[in-house]
């Protein structure tokens, strides 16, 4: 099956780069062929795959998706609203990948601050994009990177200029349409350039507009200056038949702060990977997640954390509620490298399974080849906790509403830690939809 | 700082390095069928075993050896080995007078003479040099209490219908690549078994012992408590010092009936290798047990030895309300590879495991935790508690904690967690100010980190266990 599955794509992907070998620089070109003879080499991953022991990609990878050119219609408009945070922007809004400038908010950016698709920014800007393009997203470290590479075109381009504080947040908004022809298949690139002492908050939001079968093959690449802040949002919301597969990958230069708050939410499969490496002294570095599946879904998160310098920062707390027969995967690496001296590292995933058929995976890991650390991690499987169910309906709190308190509470550690006002509420929003205890109504 | 004090204990010898000279029949080196059938034969084995024998070097031969672990070495060319040696005098001993005195005053120098164990510590000992049992005392104390306890080949012999109830039950010859070699050519090792309700009067222990250079040593052990019993079994090694890598892959299996007791310690001190990581014993050993309901089974390790040490004792927590336990200690100085930790299979209802998991790396060793902690759908109410922590003595050596939790089903609670640290500078600074030397404050800093394990340990080993990390743990202060 992973055999067809593995020749559709090469052939997608040949295809797709016949049909603009004329345009391409050579330099383009060659990024591209290079992703697809990874995505040859490697094949696409098996259980066997120590990394993707718990998650099968079968259904994403025997299903016939493709690139479609879209006309977006009228209802995005009421999507695009609901995903959207208020304010100035700037936003850019891509449907099934490809940027729409009618939607997108390019105002009120301030100086020092790029912000455009990186379709229109690959002819002007050129080869200097490989300062960041394949630096840390490489094609030769996982399948997915490499499609995403071989089919390179669209998506976001994000420089912040050394010394530039932005107060407002980017927002990227990437819909879905409703489709039943071809099964949509959309691989945005978004690179982050933060110089030197700037501060930037990204929010990568991903979105359906109704339910449909597509595939979300995206990868964020950012590089972070000496001194830079870069805090970057991503929630996931896409419909629940639907499959994402998302790479953040960062590299952090010296006294760089960096935080990743995830919230994953949508996708029948959806797997989030977050590679964080320390380029120089100093970095601090903070991983936030929060996983709610219900029905069948399956969630799935890897990061990797590489303190390859010393006196880094890292924390890293991902939580998971898990109803129904859905599956919760997490696989967090902590790498600290022979002369990461003085490397604090800490860790945790905790997972909570609200119904019989629910299942949770979690592999915390910690390699460790500096003595001079202090390093720990944890990881709990469990349910509502009986004593605090007793106490809230021994003061008058029905059972329903008492798990559904204790359900929120749980979740309410990442959630409130997500440091951007509006997108809490957003979150808050689509929480309250999913959780258990919140009636029929279900996105 | 410490540092001169430290690199003079890592620097420490192998002090229990030395080879007795006895004379072995050994077989040439090379596996094929005809060696399974001369080692069959050699131990009058009966009709089923040499078939099983052969079933099993049959699955091994279609088998590759695994890559994924996180040790390193040589590749092994297992037609190198010898894979039957036994001590030449053959004559079936009534005392430890007939005993060849080489042997036992090999046991003297390792400080365990056996007439002391025996008067002192009313232990049985099973002694197996060299993959032939020579000695076995305090058989009649045992045989009043109904319990057998004997070397494997002599229970082939004497007690078939119990070897072939429960062989390769709880760890199938299929099972793994060192698994199947073993079912194939082990050569000896030892069986228990506890009748029902019967508390075994004593501590059981085997002290093992490798010996005759290129003699790969495939022991296994068996041990079967029946319904209500209670045995504890203690087993414990060292080697002498040697160049040439010795390959060591025990089976060791556990059946627990229910309400059945098993407590296992194991103290480990084989040749580690020396400072260049050259000699040393590769310990790949597959250990399991099988806890039927209401049944216990409690592993304790103490890894200091072994150049490699590659294991993961297990239980497989199969009947209701049953209980498994894992308290390790494991050590890696020098060169040393340490890729050890345990898997809990739950799948009884209210079935509840505990891990406890101390590793300790100095020098340029490198210490690895896997541990698997599996809840199956029907598992209600399972509860798991696992707690790993690593200490890091030196710059060069490396601490992996690599847990790997599994549930499926949602009335199960499952807690990990886990540390690595090195010794607080406070902590050594409080005992040089009290006037205690840096080598003995380390010792003692070290021995209160695995204090949690030493206490599981029956009071005998917990000394030995102590002074052996004193010792060889001087290893573990880098």
């Amino acid at each position: 099956m992973t055999e067809t599955g593995l020749r559709h794509y090469l052939e997608l992907t040949e295809r797709f780069q016949a049909e603009r070998s004329a345009s391409a620089p050579e330099w383009l070109r060659a990024f591209r062929r290079e992703g697809t003879e990874q995505l040859a080499r490697q094949g696409f991953p098996t259980s066997k795959h120590e990394e993707w022991k718990y998650t099968q990609v079968g259904p994403l990878v025997s299903q016939a998706f493709a690139p479609v050119r879209t006309v977006h219609e009228a209802d995005v408009q009421e999507a695009v609203a609901r995903h959207a945070l208020p304010g100035p922007g700037p936003r850019l809004v891509f449907v099934d990948g490809w940027f729409v400038r009618e939607l997108s908010l390019l105002g009120g950016v301030p100086a020092g601050l790029t912000v455009r698709s990186l379709r229109e920014a690959l002819p002007e800007e050129g080869e200097a994009l490989t300062e960041v393009l394949g630096r840390r997203g490489r094609a030769e470290e996982s399948p997915f990177t490499a499609l995403n590479a071989a089919l390179l075109e669209e998506g976001a381009l994000v420089r912040v200029a050394p010394g530039t504080v932005c107060a407002e947040p980017v927002q990227l908004l990437f819909l879905t349409l409703e489709r039943r022809e071809t099964p949509v298949l959309s691989s945005p690139r978004v690179l982050v350039m933060a110089g030197e002492s700037s501060e930037l908050t990204l929010v990568e939001s991903y979105g359906a507009v109704g339910p449909g079968v597509s595939f979300t093959n995206a990868v964020t690449e950012a590089v972070l200056g000496a001194g830079a802040h870069l805090t970057h949002l991503k929630v996931q919301a896409e419909a629940e038949t639907a499959y994402h597969v998302g790479g953040l990958h960062v590299e952090q230069g010296r006294d760089s702060r960096f935080a990743s708050h995830l919230v994953s939410l949508g996708g029948a499969l959806a797997r989030n990977e977050v590679h964080t490496v320390f380029a120089a002294e100093g970095g601090e570095c903070t991983l936030h997640g929060l996983y709610v599946g219900h029905g069948s879904q399956h969630l799935d998160h890897y990061t990797r954390l590489d303190h390859a310098h010393p006196r880094c920062s890292s924390s890293e707390l991902y939580k998971g509620v898990l109803d129904d027969k859905a599956r919760g995967t997490f696989h967090g690496r902590v790498l600290v490298r022979p002369d990461a001296q003085h490397t604090d590292a800490r860790q945790s995933n905790r997972n909570l399974l609200l119904s019989e058929g629910a299942m949770a995976d979690a592999r915390p890991q910690m390699e460790i080849l500096a003595d001079d650390v202090k390093c720990s991690h944890g990881a709990t499987v469990g349910r509502l906790d009986e004593q605090a169910l007793f106490y809230l309906r021994a003061r008058g709190i029905p059972r329903a509403e008492a798990e559904r308190l204790l359900t929120h509470a749980f979740a309410s550690e990442v959630v409130g830690a997500v440091p951007l006002a509006a997108l809490r509420d957003q979150v808050e929003t689509l929480l309250a939809l999913k959780l258990p205890g919140a009636g029929e109504i279900r996105v | 700082m410490s540092t001169e004090t430290l690199q003079e204990l890592t620097r420490r010898q192998y002090s229990a390095g030395f080879v007795t000279q006895v004379e072995s029949d050994t077989l040439p080196p090379g596996l094929n069928e005809d060696v399974i059938r001369i080692i069959s034969a050699k131990k009058n084995e009966p009709e089923f075993m040499l078939e099983w024998r052969l079933r099993a070097y049959r699955h091994w031969l279609t088998l590759r050896e695994p890559r994924w672990q996180a040790v390193r070495y040589e590749p092994i060319n297992y037609q190198d080995i010898i894979y039957y040696a036994a001590p030449r005098q053959k004559p079936k001993l009534e005392s430890l007078d007939q005993v060849d005195p080489e042997i036992l005053r090999t046991y003297e120098k390792l400080g365990i003479p056996l007439e002391e164990q025996k008067l002192l510590q009313n232990v049985a000992v099973d002694a197996v040099f060299d993959s032939v049992s020579v000695a076995t005392t305090f058989k009649e104390k045992l045989a009043a209490a109904g319990v057998i306890f004997c070397s494997f080949s002599e229970a082939v012999r004497e007690y078939p219908e119990l070897i072939q109830k429960y062989l390769g039950t709880v760890v199938p010859h299929s099972d793994n690549f060192f698994a199947a070699l073993n079912s194939a050519v082990f050569s000896d090792g030892s069986f228990v078994y506890v009748p029902k309700g019967v508390r075994c009067p004593m501590e059981l222990s085997t002290y093992f012992r490798i010996n005759a250079e290129n003699t790969g040593q495939f022991e296994r052990t068996l041990i079967v408590a029946d319904e209500g019993s209670h045995v504890s079994y203690l087993e414990g090694c060292t080697a002498p010092m040697r160049d040439t890598n010795q390959l060591h892959a025990a089976v060791v299996e556990l059946v627990a009936l229910d309400g059945a007791n098993i407590k296992y310690s194991t103290v480990q001190n084989w040749y580690p290798g020396d400072e260049e990581g050259r000699g040393g014993i590769y310990n790949f050993v597959t250990k399991r047990g099988v806890a039927h309901r209401g049944a216990k089974i409690s592993w304790t390790q103490v890894e200091t030895g072994s150049a490699i040490t590659w294991k993961y004792p297990s239980v497989i927590l199969k009947g209701d309300d049953s209980v498994g336990e894992f308290y390790s200690v494991a050590l890696t100085n020098h060169r040393q590879q340490a890729d050890t930790g345990t898997k809990m299979v739950h799948i009884g209802r209210n079935t509840r495991s505990t891990i406890v998991s101390k590793g300790i790396s100095a020098g340029h060793g490198q210490n690895t935790y896997r541990g698997l902690v599996k809840v199956l759908k029907s598992a209600e109410g399972a509860r798991n508690y696992t707690q790993c922590d690593s200490l890091l003595l030196g710059s060069q050596c490396g601490a992996h904690t690599l847990p790997y939790i599994e549930v499926k089903n949602a009335s199960s609670q499952v807690e990990h967690e886990a540390s690595t640290s090195k010794i607080g500078e406070d902590q050594l600074f409080y005992c040089l100010q009290r006037g205690i030397s840096r080598e003995d404050a380390v010792s003692m800093i070290v021995n209160g980190f695995c204090r949690q394990v030493f206490k599981e340990l029956p009071m005998e080993f917990a000394v030995e266990a102590q002074k052996l990390l004193s010792v060889s743990l001087e290893g573990s202060v880098g």
